[in-house]
């Protein structure tokens, strides 16, 4: 009865729509069924294996299952919701379809949108199908867990799907056919975090100071944007909730981009490479620079060197005209080509270069003390705690060190140094360098006479049990030249242990580096935990650890002895 | 009223349509007329608003026709080469063109399907050309438009079918003011049925008028003379073309029939005659002028 009101009103786009869907029904209807069956045939395959096993198997936990199902439902579903989208508009390649279309009464807007929720419902509406066949299923008592988990998954794939198909859209309408289409979709969404990583592998060996954030690609594009969400599993259901906005406002982007295109796309584009250019010269730059590093890193036998160079730029060139070629159909554009492999080349180099050479003064920047509110100092691949100051006078101190100058050799596997500045603007800013030179280990050993340092240092240990329902417990591992032993001491050892180590460490001023092991060193390790009430299997912990060099440290190392051949000394300061 | 001002579209570095301009008012059957790649197929996808303008402007009532979805629905295209929704056969599509034109009529449809022998539920990607054009052009004409504009209409159709269509769209025109737009490089088709032509050529319009006053403007003269005329005896008269055979004078000209006949008259000749040329030889003619002839492409 609606559905006659709204015709009888005559709104094309909307009929459109319907008719479209009408369209996709038996593919729809398919994959509906499919899907109705295969995420809660899995889940009781599962269930039956809990059942016919002896002695009977734990019950089907529904958080560990509704991931593996909520990621292949959301790839099945993208991916069929890319498809309809493709058949919807396969009408842009065709110069007699899309003459039919463009000169229909109906905006190119809602002819637009209207094709594009037409693709968009039927690949949803079998996974929303499948997860309200899942949550039957899981009525059994052989299932545990909270049904939010499948419905946080359903709302996670609802706007997975949503946004790669916006993003297809793009692409879509840039594209002037069906070839050009996959390679420019799949060469922007491969290609960017690809050369995102190269970008990143690079400023990490040559930028002093870079700390590499692959968390970056995560954010590239909107594919990967996307998919990544499932690495908030262990934050829980809620986390994925917490997705949703987000995602709707990136495929609203999607589709708004697609959309200001589809309207200054020509029609005369149909069956053309594509209807804008500028998608075909990035992603020809984009492989091509790819194409160049890749080349040039073979035959350059992993190092940037001349060899590399040289080597860089044919694998650019030869990027770019195949590219050009498989796009073309031809060797038409050979010249073309070849000039964007060479840009990608240039691009490649001055980025290179650029790095060496430090052009924007990354390395040679440290920010004034007052000018940091906090300063996070970490000792990467070593068993210390993060310390958290306030006054980042030392830490400036030793930064500066630290860069005058900067040396490290990459055979380096000694101490390393991370400084995470939150500056009172606001802003972040992140370094790790070797302490390789004696006036960087100089200024660290200040670092640590830092009564601030120190307090955050020991804090851990003393907190560690507060609480009587936690149980707690101490150790020392020694590691000699002649002895190694593990003992177990108390929280008041442990803390003199530390005490003792800052006290000698002004007292002797012996340069020293963290987490390197000389003839003598401890690790000195406490442990908290708790059971629930009643359940002996979930377990809440706390934990507080340093390595220590205790080398030069004659007071400590004697009552590291006696604590080891299970004596306690009282030590004269 | 159907207006081009300044109308300019390029495609790439060629240029289709250089600036013309022009007027079709409503309710005439208006013939396009040109060369293979002169740019009517071009300036009809303008007019249906599939193309934009690159310069100038084309309008409906006033109002630019690129993306206005109320003109469209006044307006039906049917292209050189028909395209239908896959899989279908007419009856689908006509279901199609009913929920998207408002103006769709049954009883149109159903008249011409009973005119067409093609069948509704056959597919019609199993028809020929010929019926798929039948096809195209009975949902077309079912949108009741009040532009309707062909691309090669008759193109395909038999030599019945296409008297059929030339009486469907004398009708549309009578009965409802339909004007329908026809590009065509086939000029006897159009000759009968158009009561406007107008004649492109390299992305210009050579010329626009009505077809009554096309033929008045050129003459067909054959003239017999006791002896061969000197031929700056008709400087004052604009010769397209000329030919001397024996005593016998034929020309082309330009120009008032009875400002033709005075000057020829002068000659004391034997015999004079003036016959209107057919509007193929019209075309044949004004195409000569610019170059574009049989003798110039064969060099």
């Amino acid at each position: 009865m609606m559905l006659e009101r709204l015709r009888s009103k005559h709104t094309p786009a909307l009929n459109l729509f319907f008719f479209t869907l009408k369209k996709s029904l038996p593919l729809m209807l398919l994959s509906l069924a499919f899907m109705a069956l295969v995420n809660p045939g899995l889940l009781l395959s599962w269930l039956e294996n809990t059942l016919v096993g002896y002695p009977p198997r734990e019950p089907v936990d529904l958080s560990e299952m509704t991931t593996v199902i909520g990621i292949g439902t959301t790839a099945a579903t993208a991916a069929l919701s890319m498809l309809f989208c493709l058949i919807n508009f396969s009408y842009l390649y065709k110069k007699p379809a899309g003459d039919v279309f463009h000169a229909l009464p109906i905006s190119r807007t809602k002819l637009l949108l209207s094709r594009y929720f037409a693709s968009v419902l039927p690949a949803l509406a079998p996974a929303l199908l499948s997860y309200v066949s899942l949550s039957l299923v899981c009525l059994s008592d052989r299932v545990i867990g909270d049904y939010n988990y499948i419905w946080s998954h359903a709302a996670l794939n609802l706007g997975i799907v949503l946004v790669m198909s916006a993003m297809t859209m793009v692409f879509l309408v840039c594209a002037g056919n069906t070839f050009s289409f996959v390679a420019s979709l799949g060469g922007l969404n491969v290609g960017i975090p690809v050369l995102l990583y190269i970008g990143i592998e690079l400023c990490e060996y040559y930028l002093h100071g870079y700390v590499a954030d692959y968390n970056a690609i995560y954010y590239c594009t909107p594919a990967f944007f996307a998919f990544s969400r499932y690495q908030l599993y262990d934050q829980g259901w809620d986390a994925y909730w917490l997705q949703l906005p987000w995602l709707l406002l990136i495929a609203a982007v999607c589709l708004l981009a697609a959309v200001l295109l589809y309207n200054r796309r020509k029609s005369e584009k149909s069956g053309e490479t594509y209807a804008f250019k500028f998608v075909y010269y990035i992603v020809s730059v984009l492989l091509s620079i790819i194409g160049a590093f890749a080349v040039g890193f073979i035959f350059g036998d992993g190092s940037i060197n001349m060899t590399f160079w040289v080597f860089a730029l044919v694998g650019g060139v030869l990027t770019a005209i195949a590219f050009g070629a498989l796009t073309d159909k031809g060797f038409k554009t050979v010249k073309r080509s070849a000039i964007l492999g060479g840009c990608a080349y240039v691009l490649l180099l001055v980025f290179t270069f650029g790095i060496i050479l430090d052009i924007t003064g990354y390395e040679k920047r440290i920010p004034q003390a007052e000018d940091v509110r906090e300063v996070t100092v970490s000792v990467p691949y070593g068993n210390m705690p993060d310390v958290v100051l306030s006054d980042a006078k030392d830490v400036v101190a030793l930064h500066e060190a630290v860069l005058d100058p900067y040396w490290s050799e990459t055979s380096y596997t000694g101490g390393t140094v991370e400084f995470t500045y939150e500056l009172k603007s606001g802003a972040i800013m992140k370094r790790r360098y070797n302490l390789q030179t004696e006036k960087a280990q100089i200024a660290y050993y200040k670092l640590l006479l830092n009564k601030e340092y120190q307090q955050q240092i020991i804090k851990p240990f003393e907190d560690l049990g507060l609480d009587p329902a936690w149980n707690a417990s101490y150790g020392v591992d020694y590691y000699g030249v002649d002895k190694e032993a593990s003992i177990q001491i108390s929280k008041e050892e442990a803390i003199r242990i530390l005490t003792l180590y800052y006290e000698e460490l002004e007292a002797v001023g012996v340069t020293r580096h963290l987490n390197h092991t000389f003839n003598d060193s401890i690790y000195l390790h406490g442990f908290a935990n708790k059971f629930i009430d009643g359940d002996t299997e979930s377990v809440f912990y706390e934990s507080a650890n340093m390595s220590l060099s205790i080398d030069g440290l004659p007071r400590l190392q004697a009552y590291i002895a006696e604590l080891v051949d299970g004596q306690t000394v009282d030590v004269e300061k | 009223m159907i207006k081009g001002i300044g109308l300019t579209k390029i495609f790439d570095s060629k240029t289709a349509l250089d600036c013309i301009n022009f007027e079709i008012a409503d309710g005439c059957i208006y013939g396009l007329i040109g060369s293979n790649g002169s740019g009517k197929s071009t300036l009809l996808r303008l007019i249906a608003g599939v193309y934009a303008p690159d310069g100038g402007a084309i309008t409906i009532d006033s109002q630019p026709i690129f993306n206005n979805a109320k003109l469209k629905a006044q307006t039906a295209f049917l292209g050189d080469t028909p395209y239908f929704l896959p899989q279908t056969n007419l009856k689908e599509m006509a279901a199609f063109y009913k929920s998207i034109y408002a103006s769709f009529d049954e009883s149109v449809y159903r008249r011409l399907v009973e005119m067409f022998p093609i069948g509704e539920t056959v597919k019609i990607s199993t028809m020929s050309k010929g019926m798929q054009r039948q096809a195209a052009l009975i949902l077309a004409i079912s949108t009741s438009p009040r532009y309707l504009l062909l691309d090669e209409a008759f193109d395909g159709l038999d030599v019945v079918m296409r008297k059929v269509l030339k009486g469907i769209l004398i009708e549309g025109m009578e009965s409802r003011q339909m004007t329908t737009v026809i590009a065509s490089h086939n000029i006897r088709e159009l000759e009968d049925l158009c009561d406007h032509i107008s004649l492109i050529h390299d992305g210009e319009m050579l010329f626009n008028d009505s077809t009554e006053r096309l033929k008045g403007k050129l003459h067909k003269v054959q003239l017999a003379c006791a002896q061969p005329p000197h031929p700056t005896v008709f400087d004052e008269l604009e010769v397209l073309k000329s030919e001397q055979t024996g005593l016998l004078t034929q020309m082309v000209v330009r120009g008032d029939k009875s400002h033709i006949l005075e000057v020829c008259g002068r000659l004391n000749p034997l015999f004079v005659e003036c016959i209107e040329p057919t509007l193929e030889e019209m075309f044949i003619y004004e195409l000569e002028v610019n170059g574009y002839d049989a003798g110039t492409l064969a060099q």
